[in-house]
């Protein structure tokens, strides 16, 4: 058969030109669905309804930048999903992921994102990660409660099923547990915290006793039968009674703790606003680990965009997480470096005092008629660039900061010092 | 460090304003943001009633040739040149040139920054006794000497010999009336053989000179008036001094990197212009131009130069992270010898803590030197030579006053007060019986746990990773 060049040519150009108006149709169909808003204090919220931007046409949760699936599933979740619940998790994730990325490209302005292509968002998923083969079998381990960004990967070449797979964010499903089961009481509770808070004055003020006790006895006739004698034996019944209070309050942790553990990560918008924090940061800080620098930083973006004080929070029968304190006033401790320390909330802190004091410091500029020192949102996106999945707190994530300010700062002696001030106030001398 | 001392030393050594053009823009107020010399509705009077900035302008043109006739004349000590320059220059510009229109003219060079507090109180000071000595030479009155003898005074003191500069009145020429007065001031014996602290003494000389005829009528009213009404006996600081301050030390350590540029200079930190003490009456910078010469001021803000480099904060400074490293020597049980090398890299805030502890040892260091005998270096000082050098700026010195409270911290007065009082309380409960004494230690132990809680800072903690703290 011949065939005439000229065909081809327009033949190409009306494929060309069709496929083009169907992608562009694919981005233009936003739909409204109900999603979660936390209420501005406290563990309620309510639905409420918001648009979704940037769907795809093909009444999935699939769109330019996210395709929200179900499970261990390639395909996107449909609108008319069997399960309702599911639905409802999808538009949630979809609607707050989109925030987040708005916020990393409109706000903090990071190139890397911009030009991050489609990621899959997995809900309900009970596999944990396999770096060789995507997925570990569910009957292996089983995850609950949790959620987790991964690192893009492929299966090794030896393998006969050749994978490959990018960034993913997996929101297991929720389950309840009792919490006596989960946690070992350790003291953390505020009847074991306050009698150790008053320990050290009353052993101080019984062994002045004890000696101004002492010195009397020097002068009593009969020690058996002398007030001093029946004095100094109350005031060791006191030591004694203290220190048995505080070894039965260490076991009264469960006390104060909710009766089940359950949290629904999908439906929490702090914990979808940390997962996407995780995948714009993995340019440098690699999602393979858990540790508190990395989980602190993550923390630190997703509480500019949720800017509420308890991050992670109570959410009535969705979570009952005890969540992050942005102002706790926790002070250094090497063991906060530990893996097992990824939960705390130390590193946000550090961070949130930072903005808080860049806030203040960049206000007393203005009325001097002087521009802001440093964006501190800026100054931070800076540090984690600097940072990587072995960076700990005192050394890496402080000089990292310190260097951001030394590099982007009007006046790095100024904004250094304050860091300074922050660091120490949060005990790191 | 010790070649980085020498260097400003050296260079501030070469800098001298006898021959060349002294750089007159330093003359330039940009350190003091408030007035002392007086007050804000007078600053607002002025303002007024100068509004013509050209006019400004050629009065500060006028008045800084003044200074630099001044700076080029032979003798310093002749403070008197100055005015008269000034006079001189506005009577060829035909402006007025009274005394009071020339401190008009002052007062409006201090409420546009062309001069500073301590200049402006100088000339102001000056230009007061200048006027006041040609009123008196205009007087035509006989002035009555004392005939009395004081018989021990005067064999302490030899009138003759004292007043040789004053048989003529000091010309400003040759001859400086402030350099000759004190002079004289300091060479009168008291009659028991000492320095004289009595006035009285100096009045009764003063007296008797002219009774028997050593100075003229002129002369004595004039030496009167110095001793009586002039500020010249509570002046500390000579213009001269002033002059090699502001020439070789101020703004001499700007950074490269100019990191701040005021724009609305009243709204600056008032650090410079504030009282040094309760007790103190002068300014932060008088107390600095009255304390140290200007390779001290030098000095002093080379100390800040070194913490803020090993801080890494120094703009114009890349900073290493700090290293502690100590190698040992083993003697192995074959005999042979191993060495080893252990280097501990210091963590950001030890770095700053090591930086500020450094910078006491280096306070210490200067206070031992010979040149800065009998003159106790505080750290407000040290803040306040980094600031005239121009090493750090307004914006920087809310920071950098802080530096020093790791070993100087402060203690408000609550703190103070409920120290005493648990203190109090505390012995107090001893005395009672059980068991309320047990129940009032309990209550005692849960408030003071609440207090000190609350006064509890960040540079409280102990934190077991860091060295230095």
């Amino acid at each position: 058969m011949i065939t005439r060049q000229p065909f081809l040519n327009k033949l190409g150009l009306i494929l060309l030109f069709t496929s083009s108006v169907a992608s562009a149709q694919v981005g233009t169909c936003p739909k409204d669905f109900n999603v979660v808003e936390r209420n501005p204090k406290g563990s309620g919220f309510t639905f409420q309804s918001r648009t979704l931007e940037d769907l795809n046409c093909d009444d999935t949760f699939e769109g330019k930048y996210f395709k929200i699936v179900h499970g261990t599933n390639s395909k996107p979740i449909h609108f008319e999903h069997v399960d309702p619940e599911l639905v409802k998790k999808a538009a949630n994730v979809y609607h707050h992921l989109t925030i987040a990325r708005n916020h990393w490209v409109n706000v903090v302005d990071s190139a890397y994102v911009k030009s991050l292509p489609q990621i899959t968002i997995r809900l309900d998923i009970a596999n944990t990660f396999s770096s060789v083969r995507h997925f570990k079998n569910a009957e292996q381990e089983k995850n609950f409660n949790n959620a987790w960004t991964i690192p893009e990967g492929e299966t090794p070449k030896t393998a006969q099923e050749k994978l490959k797979w990018g960034k993913e964010i997996w929101f297991s499903p929720m389950k309840k547990l009792e919490s006596k089961k989960l946690v070992k009481s350790d003291g953390s509770n505020p009847i074991h915290q306050s009698l150790i808070l008053v320990k050290d004055p009353l052993m101080e003020y019984n062994k002045n006793a004890l000696i101004y006790q002492g010195l009397t006895l020097a002068i009593a006739d009969n020690f058996k039968d002398s007030a001093v004698y029946s004095n100094a034996l109350k005031t060791l019944g006191a030591v004694a009674l203290l220190y048995g209070a505080i070894e039965i309050s260490k076991g009264a942790d469960h006390w104060f703790m909710s009766k089940y553990y359950f949290i629904d990560t999908a439906m929490v918008p702090e914990i979808i606003y940390h997962e996407y924090a995780h995948i714009a940061m993995s340019d440098t800080m690699k999602t393979v680990h858990s540790v508190p620098v990395i989980e602190g930083m993550a923390d630190y973006f997703a509480a500019t965009i949720a800017d509420r004080r308890n991050m992670y929070e109570k959410l009535k029968g969705i979570s009952s997480n005890k969540g992050k304190d942005r102002g706790s006033k926790m002070r250094y401790h090497p063991f906060l470096e530990g893996e097992w320390n990824s939960t705390s909330d130390f590193t946000l802190s550090v961070l949130w005092q930072g903005r808080e004091a860049f806030e203040k410091y960049n206000k007393s500029r203005q009325e001097r008629g002087q521009e802001n020192n440093v964006d501190y949102e800026q100054l931070v996106f800076h540090a984690h660039q600097k940072l990587d999945e072995n960076s700990d707190i005192a050394n890496h994530l402080t000089r990292a900061l310190l260097e951001s300010c030394r590099d982007n700062c009007e006046n790095p002696r100024t904004g250094m010092n304050l860091l300074n001030q922050v660091f120490e106030k949060k005990g790191f001398n | 460090m010790k070649k980085v001392i020498m260097a400003a030393i050296l260079c501030s050594n070469f800098l001298n304003f006898g021959a060349q053009a002294a750089n007159l823009n330093l003359l330039y107020n940009d350190k003091e943001v408030t007035i002392a010399g007086f007050n804000s509705k007078e600053k607002v009077r002025i303002s007024a009633a100068y509004q013509d900035p050209k006019f400004n302008n050629q009065i500060k043109n006028l008045f800084y040739q003044s200074v630099q006739d001044y700076l080029r004349s032979d003798n310093l000590k002749c403070e008197f040149r100055i005015p008269n320059f000034f006079e001189n220059y506005l009577h060829k510009a035909k402006l007025n040139y009274s005394k009071a229109d020339i401190l008009e003219h002052y007062k409006m060079l201090r409420v546009n920054n062309f001069i500073d507090d301590i200049l402006y109180e100088s000339v102001r000071d000056i230009t007061v006794d200048l006027f006041a000595m040609r009123d008196l030479e205009n007087l035509n009155r006989t002035e009555k000497g004392i005939s009395k003898v004081k018989a021990k005074l005067l064999e302490v003191n030899d009138i003759n010999e004292h007043y040789e500069n004053f048989r003529k009145f000091p010309d400003e020429n040759s001859v400086c009336v402030y350099q000759e007065f004190i002079h004289l001031k300091n060479i009168i014996f008291s009659k028991d053989n000492k320095l004289s602290q009595d006035t009285n003494d100096f009045k009764y000389l003063n007296g008797h000179a002219l009774y028997n005829k050593v100075i003229d009528d002129n002369t004595f009213r004039k030496l009167e008036y110095l001793r009586t009404q002039s500020t010249i006996t509570k002046r500390e600081l000579w213009l001269q001094d002033y002059f090699k301050i502001i020439f070789n030390a101020k703004n001499k350590m700007i950074p490269e990197k100019k990191l701040y540029v005021y724009r609305d200079f009243d709204k600056e930190n008032k650090f410079s212009t504030e009282k040094a003490s309760r007790k103190e009456r002068l300014t932060r910078r008088k107390l600095l131009y009255l304390k140290y010469d200007e390779t001290q001021i030098i000095q002093l803000a080379t100390v800040l130069q070194n913490a803020s480099r090993r801080m890494g904060s120094d703009p114009d400074t890349r900073s290493s992270a700090p290293a502690i490293i100590q190698s040992f020597e083993v003697t192995l049980q074959n005999g042979k010898r191993e060495t080893y090398v252990e280097k501990h890299e210091l963590d950001p805030q030890s770095q700053y803590v090591y930086a500020r502890r450094m910078l006491r040892k280096d306070v210490l260091n200067l206070q031992m030197m010979d040149s800065f005998n009998k003159l106790k270096i505080t750290y407000e000082d040290v803040v306040m030579a980094a600031l005239e050098t121009g090493y750090i700026n307004f914006e920087d010195i809310e920071f950098v006053i802080t530096y020093d409270d790791l070993w100087n911290p402060t203690k408000s007065r609550q703190q103070k007060m409920f120290g005493f009082l648990f203190d109090v309380a505390g012995y107090g409960s001893f005395v009672l019986p059980p068991p309320w004494n047990i129940a009032a230690a309990i209550a005692l132990g849960v408030t003071e746990g609440i207090v000190e809680s609350k006064f509890e800072t960040g540079a409280d903690h102990d934190n077991p990773a860091t060295i230095f703290e």
